[in-house]
């Protein structure tokens, strides 16, 4: 048995090296393993070369965690816990080797385990190791088929060497293949419910060991993986460093002229100075300078601010603002070297606030995105509009930046112009533009993180009230920063979804990377779009979109020299919605169609008691703005399967949503379902993806608001999984689920059955030993009532009792002379009755009771002759 | 606080016994691996972890439902030997009675023992004791392994043949002095796959005595000198050199009613009496020092030891032998050949606990009243004090030959200047519990 438990060890190494691709160390340990037979000498071994065998195997492990590639063949998503697990087979090796080839080996942890050791006799390293090799081998991508399979086969191998005689190896591979079955039909199960609930309880508890190890790792992650984000700084500041930066000061282009709508040529008062002249022809922010800004932070530009693109004030101020707010758990060398990554990672931290100038897509990288639960702010509908209008206007697009550059997976706004806006009533009302006819009229609700901040607002906002800020200013992008007081505050907005106010497209809208330049073509060529009109094309890309494409959150990496967008239209398909909008955006470029980024969240989570629209760090999202028929339009191609399925309970609707838009609008009503479900920002995804930059604080924090939004989730889930289920039913899954549950009720009625029949049995079978082992242990009560004693009362008062030593027989027998035949007939009779009634331990009927009872009233009544 | 703590205590420890119980060792990893691979795997599908969890889970269902469908019953008797000696193996005779009508392969017999979980009282002193949190916790797993009965040998069964009875042989290994109380039979039968047990428990009560470990003792060579026996010992064959029984006569007022020989009366329906030769013997003396505030300590279960290893072995230069201690009250047994207490105060001794409420003088009475009978006397200290030591003087200006022995931890060294010498035939020995057996072979 030890021979072939070992060969197992060596089929399960083989399994590990398979699944982690480190068959260099795989195969020298089968080797080492496989040679047993071949080496017949044993070394004896002493208690030190035992404790050095034990510090070997913490060294090994050590030396794998920082060897062993943390990639294998089918990447998944990093995680320190992962790789340590990883990482167990090599380090317990040594000690399944010394089992092997020394003598008595075990036999010293008779003093750890002295218990065990005593009832066991042995200790077998074998079995445990196994475990070892298969659970490391389990935390890693690949073929689950083949994996479970291969892992089923091992496990039927393992347990067949142990398993009892008693049973027929029919009966244990039956087991062993429905216990396959269970586990395909369990999978299948979980998988759906994973896709359509998300409730983080294990992963809260997996993010807790993950925290802990990843702490206990943090050097090893600074070594490798964190070393990719490290080199992509560099890249990224070399990309700054080269990125051109436009000669002179090109003034931002008025709001009111950008805007090509009827009714929006109302021209906006803009200060004076804000229209001055260039003073410093390199430093446009300089020739319009918010007089409410401090100068400082206006005007500084330190060396190493050069790199990023210039004439960004206000991002330079956010920049500024946050690396104040740095803390120690962010690296020296972002903040010091590279501050727009710097800028990018406390962003990330604050929740919301975001680079205007650049926004780091999860583009390119391996992983998976998880998905923050937190509130970031509340949207009101207008109380006058929410019977009719909150109908017609949710779910909300609410942008905060938008970009007009791709670049390596990053998209950045080239040469933001920002503007300040002059207030109308003590700086609470801030007007963009006319108001028409179609305006709708939203509350928001937030806090301001920073003293410097990025707006949240609709596309086409007109005008914000109730708006207490200091000073504002608008991007030629339409994004609007803001200085004030960090504090909650509650903003009213005037927009119309149909116009916007953004500049008009310049070549940048039109620039496609050379990279991507060959795929987007093929694309095009597919999706025939010669001689259509702007809206058509958006429409059939749309639907491109639409029905070729997955929704996940799983980041895929490209093949090499495949971009990561490449390998996203043509080969894998599938990704999340910074995929779909930079792929749309590029796409809808190339088919003539000037396109910018934009970046927000989406407002559609209805909450009946407050009767306002919550926005979660997960409704965060990323879509496309058009340039159709002389103005943006939103344009959203990231599939799913809309709000009107999943969002019942809801009172939101996004059918009719902007209807005057015409096609585009149709585009826009699909509104992804990732949404709904669990969905971060770019910045946001950036965030839980790299997690190495997180102190253990911010850990425990967010753990600690994992653990309070528990019962929502639950309660939401609840909800989620009675609102999916018949649908879900009736979908192919069907099948599965019926097998499923017909399993089940099979079991539970047989595990019933079986109850009722182990019941009866042990209920008598305790009868049995009760009555057999022990009739002394009776109750001595019992049959102590029979009016059979008044007999022998009165014949003992006739001098005829019965002798201690007699039984009533015997008694009655020696009476047979004295008493009348007659009597002595009734008495054999009633003695048979009162000897049932005494001692038989299923007792006596009803009906003998009473007729013992009346005989003996009759046999009293009639008396002794 | 101390009550939650406790409860949780008690919680892991009835969670861990159940499971030691429920699950085969091969079921354990299994369960361990569903554990593992739940925290690993269930949070992503990503890696394979969560297939492993469910084939895991799968498992250890099915094994659940098929243990279900094992069906037998049986009945058994136990044959108990009157005494075993902790840490070594006490075998036994067991005779299990098939009670259904087929064969029943595969079968494992295993013993339950009462529950030695310490009490909430128990609990509490040992907290009031070790303040520090690590050193405590240490401490109360320390005690809550000394606190078990014993370990139960699980034992292949044979083949149980249909409605028959098969004797096996049980084994358990005894870990605690004191009377161990095995509650019940248990045949385990693992499941088709291997992984839980079937368990049938059958009552089946009794209790064995357990002595302390022994340990070897050198003739003790104290006095040979015979002494002056008074005719106390009815019925005995052979005390010293004479045979004690000399004549019947009729009773006389005053003859103790010990002394009666009941046969002759009811033979001749009148009092007769034994009469009995003094005679002279070597009487030796052994005194146990019981007398600690711990309800617990090493160095009681030394002296205990010690005193047992002493009572057993064969002093083949004396034929009694006094044991005088203390418990609850002061005793003394007398043992010696041909008398039938030995097995008496092998229990006696076996079940003792210290004399929390008195002190060593409470002997004092007891061993003047026996010292006239005795050759010579054994002692065994548990502690170096004046008190012990003003009773060690005291006995040994009686003139009697003594040996006392000293037990001592090996952190605590004994008091310098003690006389070694009391008097010249008073020897005083310090032992160290560390180095028992050393330590006792240079008596």
């Amino acid at each position: 048995m030890k021979n072939s438990t070992a060969t197992l060890c060596s089929l399960a190494i083989a399994l590990w090296g398979y699944q982690t691709g480190a068959w260099f160390l795989a195969i020298p340990m089968v080797l080492a393993l496989e040679v047993r037979p071949l080496i017949k000498y044993r070394w004896p071994i002493s208690w030190k070369y035992f404790k050095s065998i034990h510090g070997l195997t913490g060294f090994l492990w050590f030396l794998a965690i920082f060897y062993i590639p943390m990639t294998s063949p089918a990447p998944i998503p990093y995680a320190a816990s992962y790789h340590i697990l990883k990482c167990l087979p090599v380090g317990f090796f040594p000690l399944i080797l010394a089992q092997t080839y020394c003598r008595n080996f075990t036999s010293f942890y008779s003093a750890f385990f002295p218990q065990f050791y005593s009832v066991h006799k042995t200790i077998n390293l074998y079995y445990p190791y196994f475990g070892v090799c298969l659970l490391a081998a389990s935390v890693t991508g690949g073929n689950p088929v083949l994996f479970l399979t291969l892992a089923a086969v091992l496990m039927a191998g393992f347990l067949g060497t142990l398993r009892s005689q008693r049973f027929s190896p029919k009966t244990f591979y039956g087991l062993l293949g429905l216990a396959l079955l269970v586990t395909f039909l369990s999978t299948n199960q979980f998988y759906w419910l994973q896709t359509k609930v998300k409730l983080d309880g294990s992963a809260l508890v997996r993010s807790l060991v993950e925290n802990i190890t990843a702490l206990a790792l943090k050097q090893d992650q600074g070594n490798s993986a964190f070393r990719s984000d490290v080199s992509q700084t560099k890249e990224q500041r070399a990309e700054n460093s080269t990125a051109t930066v436009p000669e002179g000061n090109i003034l931002p282009p008025q709001i009111t002229e950008i805007s090509k709508s009827p009714g929006s040529a109302e021209t906006i008062p803009q200060p004076t100075e804000n229209r001055g002249s260039t003073e410093n022809s390199e430093v446009p922010q300089r020739s319009v300078p918010a007089p409410s800004l401090p100068q400082s932070s206006v005007s500084s530009a330190s060396p190493q601010d050069g790199d990023a693109p210039q004439g960004n004030g206000v991002s330079q101020n956010v920049t500024q603002s946050l690396q104040s707010t740095d803390n120690a758990g962010s690296s020296a060398t972002l903040n010091g070297s590279y501050p727009i990554q710097a800028v990018s990672n406390l962003a990330r931290s604050e929740g919301g606030v975001i680079d205007p100038q650049k926004s780091l897509t999860q583009i390119g990288k391996s992983g998976s995105l998880e998905l923050p639960e937190a509130v970031l702010f509340r949207v009101t509908p207008n109380p006058d509009q929410r019977s009719h209008k909150r109908v017609a206007t949710f779910p909300l697009y609410i942008r905060e930046a938008t970009y007009n550059h791709y670049s390596a997976g990053a998209w950045k706004a080239v040469n933001p112009e920002f503007i300040s806006q002059t207030s109308q009533s003590n700086k609470r009302r801030w007007i963009f533009g006319s108001q028409t006819s179609g305006t709708v009229s939203v509350g928001i609700s937030t806090r301001l993180p920073n003293r410097e901040a990025i707006l949240k607002l609709p596309v086409g906002t007109s005008e914000i009230d109730h708006l207490p800020v200091d000073s504002m200013r608008v991007s030629q992008y339409g994004t609007v920063a803001v200085q004030g007081k960090p504090e909650e505050i509650t903003y009213t907005i005037q927009f119309d979804p149909t116009r916007a106010f953004e500049s008009p497209p310049t070549a940048q809208e039109m620039d496609i990377p050379q990279a991507e330049q060959p795929a987007m073509q093929q694309i095009l060529n597919s999706l025939n779009l010669r001689g259509k009109s702007p809206r058509e094309k958006v429409q059939r890309i749309s639907t491109f979109f639409q029905q070729g494409f997955q929704y996940s959150l799983d980041l895929h990496q490209p093949p090499k020299n495949t971009t990561p967008l490449s390998a996203f239209l043509l080969d894998h398909r599938s990704g999340h919605c910074e995929y779909f909008a930079s792929a749309s955006s590029l796409l809808l470029r190339a088919a003539g169609i000037p396109t910018r980024y934009a970046v927000g969240y989406i407002a559609q989570e209805y909450s009946p008691a407050t009767q306002q629209y919550i926005v979660r760090a997960r409704n965060a999202h990323a879509w496309v703005m058009a340039y159709v028929d002389g103005s943006w339009q939103t344009v959203e191609t990231t599939p799913g399967s809309g709000l009107q399925q999943s969002g019942s309970s809801s009172t939101s609707s996004s059918e009719g949503a902007l209807p005057e838009t015409g096609a585009i609008a149709t585009v826009m009503n699909e509104t992804p379902a990732h949404v709904k479900q669990a969905h971060p920002n770019p910045l946001q995804a950036r965030k839980n993806t790299v997690k190495k930059t997180k102190s253990f604080s911010e850990h425990i924090t967010d753990a600690l608001k994992q653990i309070k939004s528990l019962p929502e989730k639950v309660s939401k889930a609840g909800t989620e999984i009675s609102q999916q289920l018949p649908q879900r039913l009736d979908a192919a899954v069907w099948p599965g689920a019926i097998i499923a549950v017909g399993l089940a009720i099979l079991l539970c009625s047989l595990f019933l059955v079986w109850r009722v029949i182990h019941r009866k049995h042990s209920r008598h079978s305790k009868w049995l030993r009760s009555s057999g082992a022990s009739s002394s242990a009776q109750p001595v009560n019992d049959g102590l009532d029979s009016e059979f004693y008044l007999i022998e009362k009165r014949l003992g008062e006739l001098g005829l009792e019965r002798q201690p030593s007699e039984t009533i027989r015997q008694w009655i027998a020696r009476l047979k002379q004295k008493l009348p035949e007659a009597q002595m007939n009734h008495l054999d009779q009633i003695i048979d009755l009162h000897y049932r009634y005494r001692f038989d331990p299923q007792g006596i009927a009803q009906d003998d009771r009473a007729k013992l009872r009346s005989m003996i009233q009759d046999w009293l009544g009639v008396g002794i002759q | 606080m101390n009550h939650f703590t406790y409860r949780c205590l008690r919680l892991f420890y009835t969670a861990k016994k159940w499971l030691f119980q429920q699950f085969t060792p091969t079921g354990l990893g299994v369960l361990a691996c569903l554990v593992i691979s739940g925290l690993f795997g269930l949070g992503s599908t990503q890696s394979m972890s969560h297939l492993l969890f469910f084939f895991a889970a799968a498992l250890l269902v099915l094994a659940g439902i098929g243990s279900r469908w094992i069906h037998y019953a049986f009945k058994a008797t136990r044959s108990l030997p009157r005494f075993g000696t902790v840490g070594e193996p006490l075998q036994y005779q067991i005779v299990i009675q098939n009670l259904t009508s087929q064969s029943q392969p595969g079968l494992k017999l295993m013993e339950s023992f009462a529950d030695s979980f310490p009490s909430f009282r128990e609990f509490l002193t040992l907290k009031d004791r070790y303040l520090v949190g690590s050193r405590w916790l240490r401490q109360w797993r320390r005690y809550v392994a000394q606190q078990q009965w014993a370990i139960a040998y699980p034992r292949d069964l044979p083949v149980l043949s249909a409605e028959s009875k098969t004797k096996v042989t049980g084994e358990i290994l005894p870990l605690r002095r004191g009377h161990l109380s095995l509650e019940a039979i248990t045949l385990v039968c693992p499941d088709p796959l291997g992984l839980i047990y079937k368990r049938h428990r059958y009552g089946l009560p009794q209790s064995v005595c357990i002595l302390p470990k022994r340990y070897q003792l050198p003739p003790l060579k104290l006095s040979q000198s015979r002494r002056y026996q008074m005719g106390e010992n009815p019925l005995v064959a052979s005390i010293g050199e004479s045979l004690e029984f000399r004549a019947l006569r009729d009773y006389r007022p005053g003859d103790p009613t010990n002394k009666i020989h009941w046969r002759s009366w009811a033979k001749v329906g009148r009092p007769i009496v034994k009469e009995q030769q003094e005679d002279s013997a070597v009487h030796h003396g052994l005194i146990l020092d019981t007398f600690l505030p711990d309800d617990r300590s090493e160095i009681f279960e030394a002296a205990l030891t010690v005193a047992i290893s002493f009572l057993l072995q064969e002093q083949p230069e004396a034929s009694r032998l006094d044991v005088m201690f203390a418990s609850q009250e002061v005793r003394c047994v007398t043992v010696g050949r041909g008398l039938r207490q030995r097995a008496q105060i092998l229990e006696a001794l076996a079940t003792l606990r210290p004399c929390q409420t008195h002190c060593l003088d409470v002997l004092t009475p007891v061993v003047q009243s026996r010292l006239p009978r005795l050759s010579g006397c054994f002692c065994i200290f548990i502690k170096m004090d004046e008190i012990r030591y003003a009773f060690l003087k005291k006995l040994a200006q009686s003139g009697l030959p003594i040996k006392a022995i000293f037990l001592y931890e090996q952190a605590i060294r004994p008091v310098e200047g003690v006389d070694y010498y009391l008097t010249p035939q008073c020897r005083t020995y310090f032992v160290s519990i560390d180095n028992l057996q050393q330590d006792l072979l240079l008596l």
